[in-house]
C-alpha cells in the first residue's frame, strides 16, 4: 500500500492509521532521539506526534509533498516544542537562591517522573481491552461507572470490576 | 446482550470492597481528597488488601494530573490508548 494510498484509506474510514503508526513509528522515535537526545523522551515525543498526526491526518496534501516528509515537520515542530518545555523545568542553578534550590525537583526527579510516565503508559497498553476501556473513561475521561456502564453496555458493577483489575495490575507498576 | 463479569479481580473480591474501591475512586478522581482509612473502616477485614489497591488510585490520579499538566491541549485518553475512539467516531 502506497503512502497515498493510506492515507486516503484513513479518509474514508479509521482502517489505515494503525498501518500508519506501524510503518512510520520506528523512524519518527528516530528523528525525535537525534533531538532530544535519550529514549524515554523520544517515545513521549512519538506518542505526541502520532496524536497530532492523528487529528490532522485529514490536512495532509499530497501535492505539497511526500506523507514522510509532512511526518518529519511534525515531529521536528513537536521534538523542539518538548525540549523547550524540558529547559523550562530545568531552571538554571545559578539563578537559583540557596533557599530554593532544595524545592526544586532536580534532573534525576523529573527523569524519574518521565520513566514512570512511560512506564504507565506502557502498563495501559497492555491491559485488556474491556480493563484499558474501563480505567481510561474512569480516572482520564471522568465518567462515572453508571456511565460507563452505558457505554460498555455492562452492569456499573461490572464496570466497577473492570477498572478494579486494571488498578491491581497498575499496582505492580506504579 | 450485556456482557457481565463474575470474577472482580486476580484473587476475586467482594461487593463490599468493590463499592469501597468505586466511591474511593471517584472521590480521589474528583480531588476531594478522600481519608483512605476511612473507607478502608468499611472492610475492616479486608483493609491490608485493600490499602495498597487504593494507595495505586491515588498514585494513579496524580500520573493523570501530571499528564494533563504535560500535555495542554492533548487528548489524554487517545495518548494513553491509540485504539480509543469517541462513541460514533
Amino acid at each position: 500500500m502506497s503512502d497515498g494510498e493510506l492515507v486516503g484509506g484513513r479518509m474514508k474510514g479509521q482502517v489505515d492509521y494503525a498501518v500508519l503508526v506501524h510503518r512510520f513509528e520506528r523512524a519518527v522515535c528516530h528523528w525525535a532521539y537525534a533531538l532530544v537526545g535519550n529514549a524515554a523522551d523520544a517515545e513521549e515525543v512519538t506518542e505526541c506526534v502520532f496524536v497530532r498526526v492523528h487529528d490532522r491526518l485529514a490536512q495532509y496534501d499530497a501535492t505539497k509533498g511526500s506523507l514522510c516528509t509532512w511526518l518529519y515537520h511534525i515531529s521536528h515542530n513537536l521534538a523542539v516544542s518538548f525540549l523547550r518545555q524540558r529547559n523550562r523545568r530545568l531552571p538554571s542553578l545559578d539563578a537559583m537562591g540557596e533557599d530554593e534550590a532544595p524545592t526544586v525537583a532536580g534532573p534525576e526527579e523529573l527523569h524519574d517522573a518521565r520513566e514512570r510516565r512511560t512506564r504507565l503508559r506502557r502498563c495501559v497498553r497492555d491491559l485488556k481491552p474491556k480493563q484499558r476501556h474501563a480505567l481510561i473513561g474512569h480516572f482520564v475521561r471522568g465518567l462515572t461507572f453508571e456511565q460507563l456502564a452505558v457505554e460498555m453496555d455492562c452492569s456499573a458493577h461490572s464496570a466497577r470490576n473492570w477498572a478494579f483489575e486494571a488498578v491491581e495490575i497498575l499496582k505492580k507498576e506504579l | 446482550m450485556k456482557y457481565e463479569r463474575r470474577v472482580a479481580s486476580e484473587q476475586g473480591c467482594t461487593d463490599e470492597e468493590l463499592d469501597v474501591f468505586g466511591d474511593f475512586s471517584e472521590a480521589q478522581r474528583d480531588g476531594k481528597n478522600p481519608d483512605m482509612e476511612e473507607y478502608l473502616r468499611r472492610v475492616p477485614e479486608s483493609a491490608g488488601e485493600l490499602r495498597p489497591i487504593l494507595e495505586t488510585v491515588v498514585r494513579l490520579c496524580a500520573e493523570v494530573e501530571q499528564l494533563r499538566a504535560d500535555y495542554p491541549g492533548v487528548d489524554l485518553a487517545r495518548l494513553l490508548d491509540p485504539d480509543w475512539r469517541p462513541k460514533g467516531g
